[in-house]
């Protein structure tokens, strides 16, 4: 009696399961896009702010396409890009050879990886009543990071600044805590300019930091400075602007103390990065130790396939990165990312021209 | 009680063929549903195993007495003790604040607060609930943690000489991402679960039990601990479980608070900390293959800690020989 | 029963000395004074430690008097009201603040057309508005609850009507443990079986899921407590006038124990409703209306406001808490509007 009883549930429990998967591959299956309008691209959270605004910009002229992009985290762009899940991804990073491949057999035809937006990381702090801005060379900005430096009165910090009074306030270092293209850059940059001092090498995320205190997002840790006062961290330009926070110009191995600017970032983009993909794919590696602008600088990526199996949803793509390669480059200035240098943009155009 | 007077139409509920049969069929849909539980819940523990299988394969250092955190595919050398160790430490500073304020406040929702309004302040309380956690976790980090600078200091001046709350260093607390912050914003969330769950559990205790204590002479407080607390005791427990699960399981409010710093350090108000909820919702973006599968790991653990937690309050609830409940 | 309480003050009264209400008074104001003295002398400070110190120094010299007048038992009796009273203002007090922060930061940007329109301003500009949010909440926690709620109802039915047996402890106890399953772990989990190995889209669907997980427990868990706690007398009483175990909780344990269920169910929703990270990592985030449950993704209120809150614009920032008090306000709405209905239900019981 009991027995039939489990039997008989179980059995309509699964029917009903049955039916409910039924259903829901009936009307899925369209590859994250309820229709050939509608794009959900995900990814990088370095470039959120960006791809907002263009999807903005493009719905004012496109009133029928419908883009969403959201910030998950570079690897989770990747993944989601190399299971065949999203038609589009944002990366600060270049896939691995294993990723490339799964990519490549999701999309039915070579997967591009396209540079589309540059910028720089600022490293930003919170120190009342300084005479100038700060200089940071790249061996100081290791130290401080590294928590080699821990006063702001260091003999380091003193000769980068000469004629500058400098507190004795501890410094207070803030991480992201969270896996972050911020991150990736700054440890890549450190390792690049100054091994000896930062030695933990170059990753996305750090749990066990040297010094200091971790927060989430590039507004936590602006939040944190904002906060505290001797506080110090890295993060986009733009969040130093809304948490009203000074920028510390920044001395490479090429150049002299460079401030962050649109201008700058593209000179080191245009003397630090140089494509390694074949043909329409730009993957591309940095060299931190020959960028003459400002020396943290990076570029971001998107993924995309070079022939879609749903023609709609290539156009779309084609389109919507027409426009972001092309008119979109302007308005980078004004959320803080810097227009892709002329010379890389061409080649850009070339191989978004080649999607199909 | 007025329920106790519901009329019932009895002749339209009176048992015929077809009551035996709704009977049948009513006990087997709920078995069913006992069964799609089980089923749900052994299909989760066997994913989380499998999905955990290749991290701690790939594992370099020892997976329970690492503190560091270093997982992908590159570079595997990750342990549990420092997320653990952050994890129970939190959710038991946040019972310990939360529990007798939640308790308290049921209390004097049912027993102490005019009839007129207990209602209202029982709809209040219920209201912090409403709060949801990516609230409360920016709630924090832009108010919390400012306002708590008075307290850390406070603690260290006159309650340093405890390790817990030492400043050995003498660290400025103006703005400290600590166990101690991510406490408080815990028992800030467990709160309403405890007081809301022990107030409906305080409300069904009998009244004539409560009248016979007074009418004995009973101050109000000796009615409540002879005639309200006894009876309420197995239910005020489920409350704190499931307060406790809140804790033990937050995620974003916590990684926005707390230090994220593996690392085991008993100075609570220092920053630093990570739970394991938190350490998953920092990572799991830039994570690669083994990376998530650690993490995966780690929320194994905490399921495995979930599971040692409630067999220790069985535990109690059979010790204290109120078992009698489950008879019914 | 205040009558009750009355009698019983009264005769107290007439047997013994009480503290009348001056020498409460007196006693309250002669802490406040040694608060006063304790922070001009000690290394005291700060206006909030001293409403503090002042509150506790209050409760022990009442308490005190108390026991010299009134003996201990009188004593213990008003030191525990007033602790109880304690209680509820730490707990009304932090609910003030997070809701006077959010309604103050929330406020600027938030208006009827905030409510209805589509996110389309980007982060340049004001404007724009949650409605795609809003809806996508609704629906996957509608979608959820359709689907957790009752069967956490049959299941806490099984466990305390049925229960007794080897299975339903086991049963009661898998539920136990899945309290603590962290949202991103459910989140996780519908990832790997549904997305992945079942080859969907995001969805909403995916998303209601991962809520329906994380509601299940809670609504077992409590309900279970709530139909323990129904007066067997009240079963005993429906099974000798012949009605069947099933009508028996159907139509006396269940509207007995309503109230309680709808706390229960009402902790789950607001629990759900709140989520992040399961939402976004199932449904993604969509700026457009999206009404397809099974059709890509979806908006909803806790992704926008974690993706929007942490934007470096100031216009999606207020947007963010503007979202967070629409976010609040709709689950007080759906509070207030389960408790009425409970409320009538009961009175229809009668």
């Amino acid at each position: 009696m009991k027995v039939s009883l489990v039997m008989r549930t179980a059995g309509i429990a699964t029917i009903a399961a049955l039916g409910l998967a039924a259903c829901g591959s009936s009307s899925g299956g369209s590859g994250g896009g309820g229709s050939s309008n509608s794009l959900s691209p995900q990814g990088s959270t370095f470039q959120q702010t960006l791809e907002q605004q263009w999807a903005t910009n493009y719905h004012k002229t496109n009133s029928s396409a419908q883009i969403t992009y959201t910030g998950t985290g570079s690897s989770t762009g990747i993944q989601q890009f190399t299971a065949g899940k999203i038609p589009l991804a944002g990366s600060d990073v270049t896939m691995t050879s294993k990723e490339q491949s799964a990519a490549t057999k999701a999309c039915g035809s070579t997967a591009l990886t396209i540079p589309i937006t540059s910028g720089g990381v600022a490293i930003m702090y919170n120190l009342a009543s300084l005479s100038r801005p700060l200089n940071l060379s790249a061996a100081t900005v290791a130290g401080i990071f590294a928590g080699k430096i821990t006063k702001w009165n260091d003999s380091a910090i003193a000769a980068d600044n000469p004629g500058v009074t400098l507190p004795s306030t501890p410094i207070s270092v803030f991480y992201r805590s969270d896996g972050s293209g911020t991150t990736d850059v700054l440890s890549g940059f450190m390792t690049a300019t100054a091994p000896s001092v930062w030695t933990l090498g170059v990753n996305k995320q750090f749990t066990s930091w040297p010094t200091g205190q971790g927060a989430t997002g590039s507004s936590g840790v602006a939040q944190g400075v904002q906060s505290t006062p001797g506080g110090i961290t890295y993060a986009e330009i733009t969040y130093a602007q809304q948490d009203k926070l000074a920028t510390a110009a920044i001395k490479g191995t090429a150049g002299g103390f460079v401030n962050i600017s649109a201008a700058t970032v593209a000179r080191s983009i245009n003397s630090g990065f140089a494509i390694s993909g074949t043909g329409n794919d730009l993957a591309g590696s940095l060299s931190f130790t020959k960028m003459t602008g400002y020396p943290i600088s990076t570029v971001s990526y998107v993924l995309v396939c070079s022939k879609y199996k749903n023609s709609g949803e290539g156009t779309l793509v084609k389109n919507y990165l027409t426009y972001a390669a092309g008119s979109g480059q302007s308005i980078a200035n004004s959320l803080g990312f810097a227009p892709l240098p002329t010379a890389l943009d061409a080649k850009v155009k070339a191989s978004v021209a080649s999607i199909s | 009680m007025s329920t106790v007077e519901t009329t019932l139409d009895t002749t339209s509920l009176r048992a015929g063929r077809s009551g035996r049969r709704g009977d049948v069929v009513f006990r087997g849909l709920s078995l069913g549903a006992g069964v799609f539980v089980f089923v749900l819940l052994g299909a989760i523990a066997v994913f989380l195993v499998i999905k955990a299988i290749p991290a701690l394969n790939a594992d370099k250092s020892s997976f329970w007495t690492t503190q560091n955190w270093t997982a992908s595919s590159g570079d595997a050398m990750f342990g549990i003790a420092a997320i653990l160790f952050g994890t129970v430490l939190t959710s038991l500073l946040a019972l310990v604040m939360a529990v007798p304020v939640g308790l308290g406040v049921s209390l004097y929702i049912t027993e102490y607060a005019p009839q007129r309004i207990s209602r209202l302040l029982g709809y209040l309380t219920d209201m912090l609930a409403a709060v949801p956690s990516v609230v409360y976790g920016l709630w924090a980090l832009l108010f919390l943690l400012h306002h708590m600078a008075g307290i850390s200091e406070f603690l260290v001046r006159y309650f340093g000489w405890i390790p817990l709350f030492s400043n050995p260093d003498g660290f400025p607390l103006v703005y400290s991402k600590s166990i101690f912050a991510a406490s408080v914003i815990l028992a800030v969330m467990t709160l309403p679960i405890i007081a809301a769950i022990s107030r409906e559990v305080l409300r069904q205790v009998d009244p004539a039990q409560k009248e016979a204590a007074l009418a004995l002479g009973a101050t109000r407080w000796e009615m409540v601990r002879t005639a309200v607390l006894p009876p309420s005791r197995p239910g005020i427990i489920s409350a704190v479980m499931l307060g406790l699960g809140r804790a033990l399981g937050e995620t974003i409010a916590v990684a926005f608070v707390i230090g994220n710093r593996t690392l085991i350090s008993s100075h609570i108000l220092l920053p630093g900390g990570a739970t394991i909820a938190s350490n998953i919702a920092n990572l799991f973006g830039e994570a690669d293959e083994i990376g998530r599968s650690a993490l995966i790991a780690s929320g194994l653990v905490l399921f495995l800690l979930t599971l040692a937690v409630n067999l220790i309050a069985r535990y109690i609830i059979l010790r204290s020989g109120t078992e009698e409940r489950s008879a019914v | 029963m205040s009558s009750l309480q009355a009698t019983d003050l009264r005769q107290r009264g007439i047997r013994q000395a009480s503290l009348p209400p001056w020498a409460i008074a007196a006693t309250t104001v002669g802490a406040i004074f040694l608060t006063l003295l304790l922070f001009a002398v000690t290394g005291f400070a700060g206006q909030a430690d001293f409403v503090v110190v002042a509150a506790v120094l209050i409760v022990v010299a009442i308490g005190a008097a108390s026991w010299v007048v009134e003996g201990r038992r009188r004593a213990i009796d008003r030191i525990a009201t007033n602790a109880a009273l304690g209680a509820l203002v730490l707990t009304l007090l932090p609910l003030g603040f997070v809701i006077t922060y959010v309604v103050k930061k929330g406020a600027p940007a938030f208006s009827l057309g905030f409510l209805t329109h589509e996110a389309t301003a980007g982060p340049l500009a004001a404007g724009g508005g949650i409605a795609p949010a809003i809806l996508g909440t609704l629906e996957q926690v509608a979608i959820a609850s359709a689907f957790a709620v009752p069967l956490a109802l049959l299941v806490a039915i099984y466990i305390t009507e049925y229960g007794g047996n080897k299975f339903a402890t086991s049963v009661r106890f898998l539920i136990d443990v899945m309290t603590g399953i962290p949202s991103i772990v459910a989140g996780l989990f519908v990832l790997a079986f549904w997305i992945t190995a079942l080859r969907q889209p995001l969805s909403g669907f995916a998303g209601a899921m991962a809520l329906a997980i994380i509601e299940l427990p809670i609504v077992v868990r409590t309900s279970e407590e709530m139909i323990r706690l129904v007066p067997n007398e009240l079963r005993e009483a429906s099974y000798a006038l012949g009605i069947p175990k099933w009508k028996t909780v159907v139509r006396v344990v269940l509207p007995v124990a309503s109230t309680g269920l709808t706390t229960g169910v009402m902790l789950a929703v607001a629990r759900a409703i709140g989520e992040t990270a399961p939402v976004l990592l199932v449904v993604g985030f969509n700026n457009y209306t999206n009404l397809n449950p099974f059709g890509g993704n979806q908006a909803s209120l806790p992704g926008y406001i974690f993706q929007f809150a942490r934007s470096s614009s100031n216009f999606d920032v207020q947007r963010a808490w503007a979202a967070a008090l629409a976010l609040i306000l709709l689950v007080v709405v759906l509070y207030v509007a389960a408790r009425l209905l409970t409320r009538r239900n009961q009175l229809a019981g009668r």
